[in-house]
C-alpha cells in the first residue's frame, strides 16, 4: 500500500522557487535514498513534508495515507507518523531533553489515541529505547542539544525517533559530522527501528550509510527535479562516477 | 491638569486624616513628606529616572487613601500563599488579624503589623523606619511616608536563621471609591541571620486602585536575605514600589520578583553597599499582555570594594504590552574590585508589543568588572518548528521556549515551595496565551 504519495510537487522558499516538480511514491515498509549535490533542494523537501513554515507549495500536492498534508500543522503531522531527523539538530537551552522527549512521546500519544506514559513508565520507556542508541543518560538531563557534539545530537535525533515511532522517517544527512563508531551506532540503531511498517527517507551524500541501511531506491535531486532513479546499484554509480553523467554541472558533493 | 491640581487631592486628604494616622512621634516626618510631595508633584517622564514610564492615567484617575477598614471575607489572594510559609494578610491597607496566619515565632524573630510597632515605638524603627529609604527626589515614597500606616516590621535577631518563609499578603478589595494603599514594610536582618521573605500584591480582579508600597531593608553583616516579590494586581489596577536594601558588610541580599498584574506598574529597587564583600542579585520576571505597563527600575551603589551585584530581567510581551527596564548601576571611586553585571532579554510574542531597555553605568573606580547585556526579539522560529515536528502543538511549544526563557529567574531560588510558587505562576500565565 502507499504510504506517501508526492506529485507534481513545486515549492518556494521567500519567493525563490526550489523544487521544480517531485514526484514521489512510497510504499509501507520501504527506504528510499535522496541523493544530490549541495543546495539541489533536499532539506527543502524534507522541510515541506514535516510542515515547516515559509515553504510554499506553489503547485502539486502531498498524501500521507491517503490524506492532505499540507493542511496539517506539523504537530498534525508527527502525529500521523511524519518524523524528520534534521540535517542540523537545532539547541533549546533551558528545556531539558527529558521535558522535551515527554512532552512530545505524550503529545504524539495523544493525538493516536494512546494513553498517556506517566513519569516512571515515560523513564523506563526512554531508558530502553536509549540502550539502542548507547545513549548516555546524562545527555536526557542536559537541555535539548545544548553541548552536544555533532555526533550526539545525530544520535539524539534518531532516539528522538525511536521514542516517537513514526511510520515515515526522513533522516536528513544523519550521517555527516559521525565518526566511524557513531556511524556504526547509529545506522545498527536505524536498522533496528526498520519494520515493516516503517519507510524512511534517507538523504544522504554517502554510500557507506547505505551500506548499513540498503534502500530499495534511490532519487537522484538536482535543481529541484529528479534527474535518475533506480535501485540500490546507481548510489554505488554515484560514489564512483559522481554527478556528471547526470548532466549536473557544479559537481560533486562536497563533505558536509 | 497642572501638577497642582494632581497632587492637592492628596494634600488635602492628608491634612483631614492625618491625626489619625499612627504615631505621634512621625507627625513631623509625616507633614514633611507631604510638603515634599507637593513640591516635587508625580514624576513625569520629563526626570529620566521616569523617561518611559507615564503616570497619566494614574493621576487622572483619582483615589482616596484607603481608611482602617474592617475584616473582609473575600480570599481571593488565598491561592497565592505559599506552602509553609507564615502568612500575615493586609486587607485594604488594613492588618487582617483573622487571615493571617503565624506559627510559632522563635526567640530573637519579632514580625509586627506596623502600625502595632509604630504605636509601640519599637526600637529597631529608630534610625530606620523612612531612614533607609529617603524621600528626597522621590515623590512617591514620600507620599508614602506621609500615609504609611499598615505594612510589616520582621526583625531577626543576630544568628537567627529562620526556616519557614514570612509571606505578606496586600490584598486591596473591589470597593465603590478608588482606594490608594501605602504600605510601608521594614526588615532588619541582624548579623549572621537569615530569612526569606516574599510579598505578594494582589486585588480582585477588575478593580481599580493604586498600590504604592515601599521596603526598607537592612541586611546585617555575614546575614543573608531572599526577597521575593509576587506583583499579582488586578489588571485595571496601579502598582508603584520601592525597595531600599542597605547591605552591610559580607551580606547576601537576593531579591526575585515576577511581575504578571497591573496596568501600569513600578518596580524600583535600590541596593546601597556598606561594607566589603557583600553581594547582591536581583532577578525579575515581567509577564504581559494587552495594554500592561511595566517598569523594572533598578540603581545599585557600590560605594566599598569587593562587592559584587548582578541583574537578571527576562521580560515576556504579548498584545501591546510595555515593559522598560533601566539597570542603574554606581561604582564610586573607592568602590575597587566591584564586580557588576546585568542582563535584560525581552521576547515580543506580538508585533504590537514594546520593550525599552537602558542601562546605566557610571564607573568612577578603574579595578571594576561591570558587564551588560540586552536583547530584544521573537521567539525562536526554528526551535518552535523543531518542537512541533515532534508532535508538540504550537501552544504548548511556545509555553516551553517562554518557561524556558524565564527560567533563570527561578533559577535562582532553590528548590522548594517558593520556587515552585513563581514557576507554577509563571504556567499559570502561560495557561491564557494565545
Ligand atoms: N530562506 C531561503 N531563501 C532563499 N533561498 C533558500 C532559502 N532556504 C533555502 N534556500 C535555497 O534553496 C536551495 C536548496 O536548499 P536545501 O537546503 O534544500 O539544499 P540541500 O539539497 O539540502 O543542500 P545540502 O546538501 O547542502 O544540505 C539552496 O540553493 C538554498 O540556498
Ligand atoms: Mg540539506
Amino acid at each position: 500500500m502507499t504510504l506517501l504519495s508526492v506529485k507534481d510537487l513545486h515549492v518556494s522558499v521567500d519567493g525563490k522557487q526550489i523544487l521544480n516538480g517531485i514526484n514521489l511514491e512510497i510504499g509501507e515498509g520501504e527506504i528510499h535514498a535522496v541523493m544530490g549535490p549541495n543546495g539541489s533542494g533536499k532539506s527543502t523537501l524534507s522541510y515541506v513534508l514535516s510542515g515547516r513554515e515559509g515553504y510554499t507549495v506553489t503547485k502539486g500536492e502531498i498524501l500521507f495515507k491517503g490524506e492532505n498534508v499540507l493542511e496539517m500543522e506539523p504537530n498534525e503531522r508527527a502525529g500521523a507518523g511524519i518524523y524528520l531527523a534534521f540535517q542540523y539538530p537545532v539547541e533549546i537551552p533551558g528545556v531539558s531533553n527529558l521535558t522535551f522527549l515527554k512532552t512530545a512521546v505524550n503529545a504524539v500519544r495523544n493525538a493516536r489515541g494512546q494513553e498517556e506514559l506517566d513519569a516512571i513508565n515515560f523513564l523506563k520507556y526512554a531508558r530502553e529505547k536509549g540502550q539502542i542508541l548507547e545513549m548516555k543518560d546524562e545527555l536526557l538531563k542536559r537541555p535539548v542539544n545544548v553541548g552536544f557534539s555533532g555526533g550526539e545530537k545525530k544520535r539524539n535525533e534518531i532516539f528522538q525517533m525511536a521514542m516517537l515511532e513514526p511510520t515515515l522517517a526522513i533522516l536528513d544527512e544523519t550521517d555527516s559530522g559521525l565518526d566511524i563508531d557513531a556511524l556504526r551506532i547509529v545506522s545498527e540503531g536505524v536498522n533496528k527501528l526498520r519494520s515493516t511498517e516503517r519507510s524512511m527517507i534517507v538523504i544522504t551524500h554517502y554510500q557507506r550509510l547505505l551500506d548499513h541501511i540498503v534502500p530499495d531506491f534511490v532519487h537522484v535531486l538536482a535543481q529541484g527535479k529528479f534527474v535518475a532513479e533506480g535501485g540500490k546499484e546507481l548510489a554505488l554509480e554515484l560514489e564512483k562516477d559522481g554527478y556528471a553523467k547526470f548532466g549536473i554541472e557544479d559537481g560533486a558533493p562536497q563533505a558536509a | 491638569m497642572s501638577r497642582n491640581d494632581k497632587t492637592a487631592p492628596y494634600v488635602e486628604s492628608f491634612e483631614e486624616i492625618s491625626k489619625t494616622l499612627p504615631g505621634a512621634w512621625l507627625a513631623d516626618t509625616r507633614s514633611n513628606a507631604i510638603r515634599q510631595f507637593e513640591a516635587e508633584g508625580f514624576p513625569t517622564p520629563r526626570t529620566e529616572a521616569w523617561k518611559y514610564t507615564n503616570l497619566n492615567r494614574l493621576t487622572r484617575a483619582g483615589f482616596n487613601i484607603a481608611g482602617i477598614s474592617g475584616v473582609s471575607g473575600a480570599s481571593e489572594w488565598s491561592e497565592l500563599v505559599i506552602d509553609g510559609a507564615d502568612t500575615i494578610v493586609i486587607v485594604n491597607g488594613s492588618y487582617d488579624a483573622s487571615a493571617s496566619k503565624k506559627g510559632a515565632v522563635p526567640i530573637g524573630v519579632s514580625i509586627a503589623p506596623l502600625s502595632e510597632a509604630i504605636e509601640r515605638k519599637e526600637p529597631s524603627l529608630e534610625g530606620r523606619l523612612t531612614k533607609i529609604a529617603p524621600t528626597h527626589g522621590a515623590p512617591l515614597v514620600a507620599l508614602n511616608t506621609a500615609f504609611m500606616r499598615e505594612g510589616v516590621v520582621l526583625k531577626l535577631g543576630d544568628d537567627i536563621k529562620l526556616e519557614q518563609p514570612i509571606q505578606v499578603i496586600h490584598f486591596v478589595e473591589a470597593s465603590d471609591t478608588r482606594l490608594s494603599v501605602h504600605p510601608r514594610t521594614l526588615l532588619v536582618a541582624g548579623e549572621n541571620s537569615s530569612a526569606t521573605f516574599i510579598e505578594t500584591f494582589v486585588g480582585s480582579a477588575g478593580s481599580v486602585y493604586w498600590t504604592n508600597a515601599v521596603t526598607e531593608i537592612e541586611v546585617g553583616c555575614g546575614a543573608s536575605i531572599l526577597h521575593v516579590k509576587r506583583q499579582a494586581e488586578s489588571l485595571e489596577g496601579f502598582h508603584t514600589a520601592l525597595t531600599q536594601a542597605k547591605l552591610d558588610r559580607n551580606a547576601r541580599y537576593h531579591s526575585v520578583s515576577l511581575t504578571t498584574g497591573a496596568s501600569i506598574s513600578r518596580n524600583e529597587v535600590r541596593v546601597s553597599f556598606n561594607g566589603e564583600g557583600a553581594e547582591a542579585l536581583m532577578a525579575g520576571g515581567t509577564l504581559l499582555r494587552g495594554r500592561q505597563h511595566a517598569d523594572n527600575t533598578t540603581q545599585i551603589e557600590h560605594t566599598v570594594p569587593h562587592t559584587s551585584s548582578n541583574q537578571i530581567f527576562r521580560n515576556v510581551l504579548d498584545g501591546a504590552a510595555h515593559s522598560v527596564f533601566q539597570g542603574g548601576v554606581m561604582v564610586r571611586q573607592d568602590a575597587q574590585k566591584t564586580d557588576s553585571s546585568q542582563s535584560n532579554h525581552n521576547i515580543l510574542l506580538s508585533s504590537g508589543a514594546q520593550a525599552d531597555t537602558k542601562p546605566e553605568l557610571q564607573i568612577f573606580a578603574d579595578d571594576v568588572k561591570c558587564a551588560h547585556g540586552a536583547t530584544v526579539g521573537d521567539l525562536d522560529e526554528t526551535a518552535l518548528f523543531y518542537l512541533q515536528s515532534r508532535g508538540i502543538p504550537a501552544r504548548r511549544a511556545k509555553a516551553l521556549l517562554i518557561e524556558a526563557f524565564i527560567a533563570e529567574i527561578s533559577d535562582a531560588l532553590s528548590t522548594g515551595a517558593v520556587r515552585d510558587h513563581v514557576v507554577d505562576a509563571v504556567s499559570a500565565w502561560m495557561e491564557d496565551l494565545g
